[in-house]
């Protein structure tokens, strides 16, 4: 942030304040212009002028994806998806090039019937076991309502032998089957996956504050895309949310000069300049509208005591410190019945900060949690100990204190306002996963850090991959290098701020691209793991 | 021996006929017929059945000879069935049709490489005549249809439009060809057109389409030019005496040339010569013509009855005959500027100067100055005259010449002179008799030399084509690989195999081993394919052939080595198939604890929860095998099912020797006898549900009802604690308003949890009044004053930090405040602990 231009202290170092930053000036309607445009956003997000020429990839995928849908000839398609693939095919295609291919409706996968007057169904989703038991379900329904219909799958990423196997066995992979074989990727600006709903990227390991949406008028919920297209968006996006109330407020300020400007001065050639720039103003004026309404939400949860008594903790585990305190916090939110995902949470954090529970706590929580939450969780804990997230304290000594002074994880006295550290973005702790591409992008790579890495679990190497026979680089020698950093299994939005913050140092000299498998917060890692009954 | 006395004049200029090789092949062309391959490719030889020939065994078999362009034998092949007609297509496969519609194609060493039958395909019809080309074949049957049949592919044939059909006699078509060109990349992907001549006109026709050309010529032989752009037509003149042969646009547009009366006798060959002239040959005789002009071109052998062959090249025609195999073309601008007699161009002199330095003649000095300032035009034209010759001694000369004028030259760019040098170091190398192949530059260029190397491993000539790759800096795999497919159908013994192979293979990293081991499958070497599969670097490749070899445990290791869960998964089913659900396979996935996972995984996705006991009964896995009935518990809201499985849960988690897992034991137990007392509560308190619910819940549930006393049993009886069960009681009692009750329960000892939750809960139902009754009771006085700040008791906060004499806490307390006259008392105390 604060990239050109003097920084704008003063309003900072007052902090934010929910009154103060809420004011958007009134839109003045000057002679001669028209009513502010509606906010229109595209959906797609624009990835061509980044680091790598992405639009190509994305290009190709929506060739592909449109080959796939040709497989059935003609129209009358009815595309029924994957629930978790919706928000990744918006990012890549528009409805009417959906409707160019001859989709007509479209459905979301579910248990039970499909009713359809489409003559073609086109099931686009991910190859899941379960998946072909509902795509089983639906045929025979047709089959013995005497609906004929065509079918074809689109397996995304790839199509695989277990769900052919699958399908084989439920005697449907017959004459009337297309398999369609679409290692589609998706991918949004400098990172592979995209931001989708809202979530500021500051906050300390808590829940995305705000639904995807943001309250319109009257109150009612309205789907907004959050992406680098929105200026205001691209400019708050990486902030913590400490510091955000601050910016908005910047901003508004701004606006209102700009507006204040134009009734004072009312020379033609001041019109004139005035006009030229309107409406790129309305436009973030409109975006800082809606950014305003949800940084207020996200400051009402903030700033409540259950909000900052967490943080508390969590910063406590983090720093190991007050384990006393934390203990107590941890045994109230069982009593009192907070959300499970939320202890759950807590008690990965404790676990593995303290290198595990001492034998009689982790039996406590064990039966604290299995009263209060119900005898279900008895599977989820396993899963969770299965995974080593809980366990029992070894004889050794915990490894987090080492790995945390080692690699510097906790930041006192973080100005959150003046970032100099990646620790910013969770106020005061560096995420670990961002502190070895750090290391490994400094002179020396991880030789300097060899002791932490050792501490830390599974394997660690090094491989410099040769161009093949025959085969040519084409880096140019002008421009930055590019680090790609590939998060298997998640990565959070902070993580992604953090990196961000890494590829603005000068002295990083280099781009960095994140690619990920999925994009998780808290809560989307722990539901991973929780074991659910009688819905899989 | 002279350049120019190859050279033929013609008009004002010049075509060539060179010798290229003296056959080494022992064939009588009388009674034979030859069919040759363009670019200098091999040459098929089969009895002509219309001549009477004395039989013998030989003869009467139906055989057909291959052998290479220089005469040198290959194989032979027997065919079966009629003939109608056969030739050459690209990558030098040998196609043969027969009247019943069945299509062969053979490679050199006349091996079928597939052979299939379009009888049913095309109505039953016989085949009559038929043109074989890259784009397909296309056959006229006796019902005077035309279809198009493309090789290689599963479509059906295309019947052709046939609206020519009524201008037909009972000759059919009285010639016709297929219009297309070789230089076009997408082979046949628009279908065929033809050139269908009638008595009377000429159609155009493809597949949806047959228009009349409105010409009045009745033709009897039409031939399109290798560009698909002209072509030669020949038709009977008027009084029927002689024929007139025509040379026009393929799309009909303009006639280009016209000859009258060119011959009595209908011609045996009538073939373009590159796309620029035509050739006509009867038996041993030749005429050329070109832009109109016509000449009879000499025979080698004037002795010889013996006829000649000649097959179209893309810039000249081969001639074949019993003895010698010659190039004819039209004499290159290049080589007539260096080479004809009396010629002035800069080339020429040149070439005559480089002669002359080499034989230290001072007239060298004097032609470089006469031509200084063309000379990059003369070493242009000498490098490109290099390339037209065959003659390795001329190809030298012309290249010294080109070196020697490039000396004169500062800054000439010598990329063209290098790879004219390169080129021609292979086109010698595959030129030389023994392997047979006589390519123009041109040829070599149009084809590029991957093609070349193509051919050149098809005819197992490996080592040159890699020695090429080698020399060309091309990647050498696909030689090697088709090396080794060859080299294990040979009868050399396994361990010999293996190793020659394994050793010349290894030093090509990413090499793929997997069709060689297919080969060595197909030829019945299991073991060597075993052997090969090892060393495939792509898991994909190698695991699908392991399991068609039977060799399903190591196709199991390489696919659990590869970490690629789909492979895995395809090995488990297809032994799971196979043997079923037997010890054997269960062993074996025991055996691997990723196939392991891989299974159970399985099994829990498809619900499959009899293979799931199986697995874990067989292996002891008590803990997995309660987990399984817990959550079969918990898939369901039938009470007597779930108390079946929890206690079914209970003691599988008992049997465990591990003495963490009678944790889990114990929990069954109290769930059991939790959910034991929650169908009792069900049946007491008619319409409330209480089945499924947790203990914390259960409580509350039953405070919200008033049961204090039976709470105060299932406490105890649960063991749960005092600090969690204040907890329940606090939230529930706030949750209905009873705030008196709260307010006894306050009083009935000292909180275990102190009484911050009393003013949370009565803060979270905004009742100040009430929280105030808790508040003065809260130890920690931060606690205490922010719970007062929180009902905006600024004075009551204040002196409680007043009181502790904490100043932080006062300052904080002061900036919250909003009430000027507790501000000023504040500002007071603030004044006080300063001091």
């Amino acid at each position: 942030m604060n990239r050109g231009g003097p920084p704008p202290q003063q309003q900072q170092a007052r902090g934010p304040q929910p009154g103060a930053m809420g004011k958007v000036p009134a839109q003045p309607t000057p002679a001669g212009a028209k009513k502010p445009p509606p906010l229109l956003l595209s959906q797609i997000p624009n990835i061509s002028g980044q680091v790598l020429n992405l639009s190509s990839i994305r290009d190709q995928s929506k060739r592909e994806l449109g080959e796939a849908l040709d497989i059935l000839p003609g129209g009358n398609k009815a595309l029924v998806m994957d629930p978790k693939i919706i928000g990744l095919l918006n990012l890549v295609v528009d409805p009417q090039f959906l409707q160019s291919h001859g989709a007509e409706r479209n459905y979301e996968l579910k248990n039970g019937r499909l009713d359809t007057n489409c003559k073609n169904i086109i099931y686009i989703i991910r190859p899941k076991i379960k998946y072909m038991q509902m795509i089983k379900e639906h045929i025979i329904q047709h089959d013995i309502e005497k609906q004929s219909k065509r079918y074809a799958i689109i397996y995304i990423p790839r199509r695989t032998i277990l769900c052919d196997r699958v399908l084989e066995e439920e005697g449907v992979a017959g004459n009337e089957f297309f398999n369609i074989k679409n290692n589609a990727v998706y991918l949004d600006e400098d990172l592979v996956n995209p931001p989708q709903g809202s979530g500021a990227p500051g906050q300390p390991a808590a829940p995305p504050p705000a639904a995807p949406g943001a309250a319109g008028a009257g109150g009612k919920k309205l789907p907004f895309p959050l992406h680098s297209n929105d200026k205001v968006f691209a400019e708050i996006r990486d902030t913590n949310f400490s510091v955000l109330g601050g910016i908005l407020h910047k901003k508004a300020k701004d606006i209102d000069e700009y507006y204040k400007r134009f009734q004072s001065s009312q020379s033609p050639a001041a019109i004139r300049d005035f006009v030229k720039k309107l409406a790129q103003y309305q436009q973030e004026h409109n975006s800082l509208r809606i950014h305003t309404n949800v940084t207020e939400k996200i400051l009402d949860i903030t700033k409540s005591p259950g909000f900052m008594r967490r943080i508390e903790c969590e910063q406590n585990m983090l720093a190991h410190i007050n384990n006393e305190a934390v203990e107590r916090y941890l045994e109230e939110c069982i009593n009192k019945k907070d959300p499970m995902y939320k202890i759950l949470r807590l008690l990965v954090i404790y676990s593995l900060t303290n290198g595990g529970f001492k034998p009689k706590q982790l039996e406590f929580y064990r039966r604290e949690i299995v009263q209060s939450y119900g005898a279900e969780a008895i599977m989820t804990l396993n899963n969770f100990e299965k995974l080593g997230l809980l366990c029992r304290a070894k004889e050794s000594k915990p490894t987090y204190p080492l790995i945390k002074q080692d690699l510097n994880l906790i930041i006192e006295d973080l100005d959150e306002t003046n970032q100099t550290d990646i620790a910013y973005v969770y106020s005061g702790y560096a995420p670990l996963s961002v502190r070895l591409v750090q290391a490994a992008t400094k002179p020396g790579g991880w030789r300097s850090i060899e002791q932490a890495l050792r501490l830390l679990p599974g394997p660690t190497f090094e491989e410099v991959q040769p161009l093949p026979q025959g085969a040519q680089s084409n880096a140019k020698s002008d421009r930055k290098p590019i680090t790609l950093v590939y998060f298997i299994g998640g990565v959070t939005f902070a993580e992604i701020s953090a990196l961000r913050f890494l590829g603005r140092q000068e002295q990083a000299n280099r781009d960095f691209v994140i690619i990920t498998t999925k994009l998780i917060n808290g809560d989307s890692f722990v539901d991973g793991i929780v074991e659910k009954f009688g819905e899989e | 021996m002279e350049v120019t006395s190859s050279w033929i004049s013609i008009g004002e200029w010049y075509v060539s006929k060179k010798e290229i090789y003296t056959m080494s092949w022992d064939v009588d062309l009388q009674k034979n017929i030859v069919i040759a391959a363009p670019n200098g490719g091999p040459i098929a030889v089969t009895r002509d059945r219309t001549k009477i020939v004395e039989a013998n065994i030989q003869t009467s078999k139906p055989l057909i000879f291959l052998y290479t362009a220089s005469g040198q034998p290959v194989s032979q092949l027997i065919y079966d069935g009629n003939i109608i007609a056969m030739d050459w297509i690209e990558n030098e496969r040998l196609v043969t049709v027969t009247s019943n519609g069945t299509i062969s194609v053979y490679n050199i060493f006349g091996e079928t490489l597939s052979q299939n039958n379009y009888y049913d395909l095309i109505d039953h019809e016989d085949i009559i005549d038929c043109r074989i080309s890259n784009s397909g074949i296309v056959v006229l049957t006796n019902q005077f249809n035309f279809y198009h049949i493309e090789l290689f592919k599963s479509e059906r044939p295309t019947k052709m439009a046939d609206q020519y059909k009524e201008e037909l006699d009972r000759e059919g078509p009285s010639a016709w060809a297929v219009v297309e060109s070789v230089y076009s990349t997408q082979h046949g992907s628009l279908g065929a057109e033809l050139i269908v001549a009638t008595r009377n006109s000429v159609y155009n026709v493809d597949a949806s389409r047959a228009d009349n050309q409105l010409t009045a010529q009745h033709y009897v032989r039409i031939v399109v030019s290798p560009c698909g752009k002209k072509m030669a037509c020949l038709s009977p003149n008027p009084n029927g005496e002689q024929y007139d042969l025509y040379i026009y646009k393929t799309d009909f547009s303009s006639q280009l040339a016209k000859y009258m009366g060119v011959a009595k006798r209908t011609p045996h060959a009538l073939k373009w010569v590159g796309s620029e002239g035509v050739m006509m040959t009867w038996n041993h005789s030749m005429r050329y013509f070109e832009a109109g002009e016509s000449i009879v071109v000499p025979s080698h052998d004037p002795e010889s009855r013996a006829p000649v062959f000649v097959v179209t090249e893309i810039d000249g025609l081969r001639i074949i005959s019993e003895g010698i195999s010659e190039f004819f073309q039209r004499v290159p601008s290049e080589l007539r500027d260096i080479f004809d007699f009396g010629s002035g161009a800069p080339s020429s002199f040149l070439y005559s100067a480089a002669a002359d330095f080499a034989n230290h003649d001072p007239k060298a000095d004097e032609a470089i100055r006469q031509i200084r300032a063309n000379l990059d035009i003369a070493v242009g034209t000498c490098i490109s005259a290099a390339g037209y010759e065959f003659s390795r001694a001329e190809q030298s000369r012309l290249l010294k010449a080109a070196s020697f004028g490039k000396c004169f030259l500062d800054s000439y760019n010598p990329d063209a002179f290098v790879a004219t040098c390169r080129s021609l170091r292979v086109l010698n190398a595959i030129r030389h008799f023994e392997i047979g192949i006589p390519m123009t530059m041109r040829q070599y260029n149009f084809l590029g030399p991957e093609t070349v190397i193509r051919c050149l491993i098809e005819r197992r000539k490996h080592l040159l084509a890699w020695r090429i790759c080698d020399y060309l800096k091309i990647k050498s795999d696909f030689v090697l690989n088709h090396w080794a497919c060859t080299k294990v159908r040979t009868n050399l013994p396994e361990d010999v195999l293996s190793q020659v192979i394994i050793e010349k293979l290894e030093a090509v990293p990413g090499i793929s081993y997997a069709n060689i081991a297919s080969a060595a499958h197909n030829a019945r070497r299991p073991n060597l394919a075993i052997k090969l599969l090892d060393y495939e670097p792509r898991a994909a490749d190698q695991v699908p052939p392991l399991i068609t070899i039977g060799q399903h445990e190591m196709a199991l290791n390489k696919a659990i080595e590869s970490g690629d869960t789909d492979l895995v998964y395809l090995v488990l089913l297809e032994l799971k198939r196979q043997s079923g659900l037997t010890d054997g396979f269960l062993e074996i996935v025991f055996s691997r604890p990723v196939a392991l996972d891989l299974l159970i995984s399985f099994c829990k996705q498809k619900g499959d929860v009899v293979m799931l006991k199986k697995i874990y009964s067989i292996r002891g896995q008590v803990k997995e095998t309660g987990h399984l009935h817990l959550s079969e518990a918990f898939s369901t809201d039938e009470f007597d099912i779930r108390h079946k499985h929890l206690a079914m849960a209970g003691s599988a988690y008992s049997q465990s020797k591990d003495k963490d897992d009678l944790v889990y034991a114990k929990l069954c137990e109290d769930q059991a006898k939790l959910e034991l007392l929650q169908k009792e509560l069900e049946n007491q308190h008619e319409g409330k549900e209480f089945l499924g619910i947790s203990l914390s819940d259960t409580i509350y549930q039953l405070i919200l009802l008033g049961e204090h006393k039976r709470v105060s049993k299932i406490k105890s009886e649960f063991k749960v604690s005092d600090r969690r069960f204040w907890w329940i009681k606090i939230k529930a009692l706030s949750q209905v308003g009873d705030w008196e009750e709260l307010h006894n329960f306050a009083k009935e000892k000292k909180s275990p949890v102190g009484y911050e939750p009393f003013v949370e809960v009565c803060m979270d139902f905004s009742n100040p009044v009430e929280a105030l009754r808790y508040i003065p009771k809260i130890q920690d006085h931060v606690n205490r004053a922010q719970a007062y700040l929180q009902i905006n008791y600024f004075r009551e906060a204040a002196e409680t930090a007043f009181k502790e004499k904490n100043l932080d806490l006062l300052n904080f307390i002061a900036r919250k405040c909003t009430n000027p006259e507790a501000s000023n008392i504040i500002d007071q105390m603030r004044a006080q602990l300063s001091k």
